[in-house]
């Protein structure tokens, strides 16, 4: 009866569904290029001046992907291990921005493969560490502004997420919360597109059956 | 023609299905090239409505876990202060470009001819051509010495030419 009474609800909130904007990381990257005297330049265009030493255009590429490869590290690594490896993969793009080539290969995948290795060799380090801090992240998401109900579906989420194999969890990360398209997580997965849509089925086969688990369904 | 119309929704049915299993209900974060052909498809489908409505719940706690990430400039500015040098080798390498690419077999004769050349005026061949020398200095003066050589020789021979007359 209840499901029945969601789907009809949702159905309704279908279309508001489907317009509604995009992640928050494309929301914040649309803010910050505004200013920039650098808007203009699309990324390949940056990646050109970077590869011949210009700083202000380095800086502009960093402001428009900052907050996704924060936000992509830190859902697995503590807040300053996901600074170190910010800051590494900016480098490793300052010191081989002339080895890119625009060869179907985006600037941002780029970066976000830069950026999902290194967490990736973080992870294999630092396993407990990796693990003590999702659950500090997930503390500071359940702030005392978000009610009981919320806190409680998130924590089902945050438990679902962690039980994803590896890749699984990545491929749903990239789409879902760094709204990449399926070229790009696949790009950054290093796999096909037919292989990055498997795993998000998987992926979200896997939590729908954790939550529900969970919830004793 | 109707029969091929069904095939094709079909074959969509199957496609839509798989597009909602793998990005959720969002039609927005399918892949473009597909959306508007997926969509439509969907509007005619009330088990591709119901499978998108069963996804949806997902989706929405989903979204609630986002985290809004601003640009750190205290970080930006360590990072940007911190660059290193890039490499100018890599540049050098790039101008380069426009030359044709030698070839291997060009490369290895080019290398065995610097190999005799070094061989050829290296130290020991000149000692060697320097002891061949003083061999033939003390042969001449020992044909100086001695008086034999081809003077002798000579009237020999000229004796017996002599006694053959």
């Amino acid at each position: 009866m209840k499901l029945k009474h969601f789907v009809t609800v949702s159905m309704v909130n279908l279309t508001a569904a489907n317009s509604r904007p995009t992640t928050m990381s494309s929301i914040s990257q649309t803010t910050v290029t505004q200013h920039s005297p650098w808007s203009a330049e699309d990324d390949p265009g940056l990646m050109h001046l970077i590869a011949m030493g210009n700083k202000p255009a380095f800086t502009e590429l960093a402001r428009r992907h900052m907050p996704g490869m924060l936000g992509f590290a830190r859902r697995y690594v503590q807040l300053s291990e996901a600074e170190d490896i910010v800051q590494e993969a900016l480098t490793r793009i300052w010191l081989k921005a002339a080895q890119w080539q625009d060869r179907g290969t985006s600037p941002r995948s780029w970066l976000m493969r830069i950026v999902y290795n290194l967490t990736m060799d973080s992870l294999r380090r630092q396993p407990k560490l990796a693990e003590q801090d999702s659950n500090e992240l997930m503390a500071t998401a359940n702030g005392p502004e978000k009610n009981y109900e919320e806190s409680i579906k998130q924590q089902q989420l945050a438990v679902a997420m962690k039980a994803l194999p590896e890749r699984q969890r990545s491929a749903v990360v990239l789409t879902v919360y760094n709204a990449m398209t399926n070229r790009e997580a696949a790009g950054v997965l290093e796999v096909s597109v037919d292989a990055l849509e498997s795993l998000l089925s998987r992926g979200r086969r896997g939590l729908k059956q954790s939550i529900d688990l969970q919830r004793g369904v | 023609m109707k029969m091929a119309n069904t095939t094709a929704i079909e074959m969509s049915i199957e496609r839509v299905t798989t597009l909602i299993e793998a990005y959720g209900s969002d039609t927005q974060s399918w892949p473009e090239q597909e959306r508007a052909e997926a969509v439509a498809c969907l509007e005619l489908s009330p088990l591709l409505q119901q499978l998108l409505n069963h996804e949806y719940e997902l989706d929405a706690l989903l979204q609630t876990d986002s985290v809004e990430e601003q640009v750190d400039e205290v970080l930006l500015a360590r990072i940007v202060d911190k660059l290193p040098e890039q490499p100018k080798v890599k540049q050098n390498i790039a101008k380069l470009e426009w030359m044709p690419r030698w070839p291997a077999a060009m490369a290895a004769a080019l290398t065995a001819v610097v190999v005799v050349l070094v061989v050829m005026n290296s130290p020991l061949q000149t000692v060697q051509n320097e002891q061949i020398a003083l061999q033939e200095m003390d042969y001449l003066l020992w044909q100086d010495v001695t008086g034999q050589g081809s003077d002798e020789a000579s009237d020999e021979e000229s004796t017996d030419f002599t006694s053959m007359l």
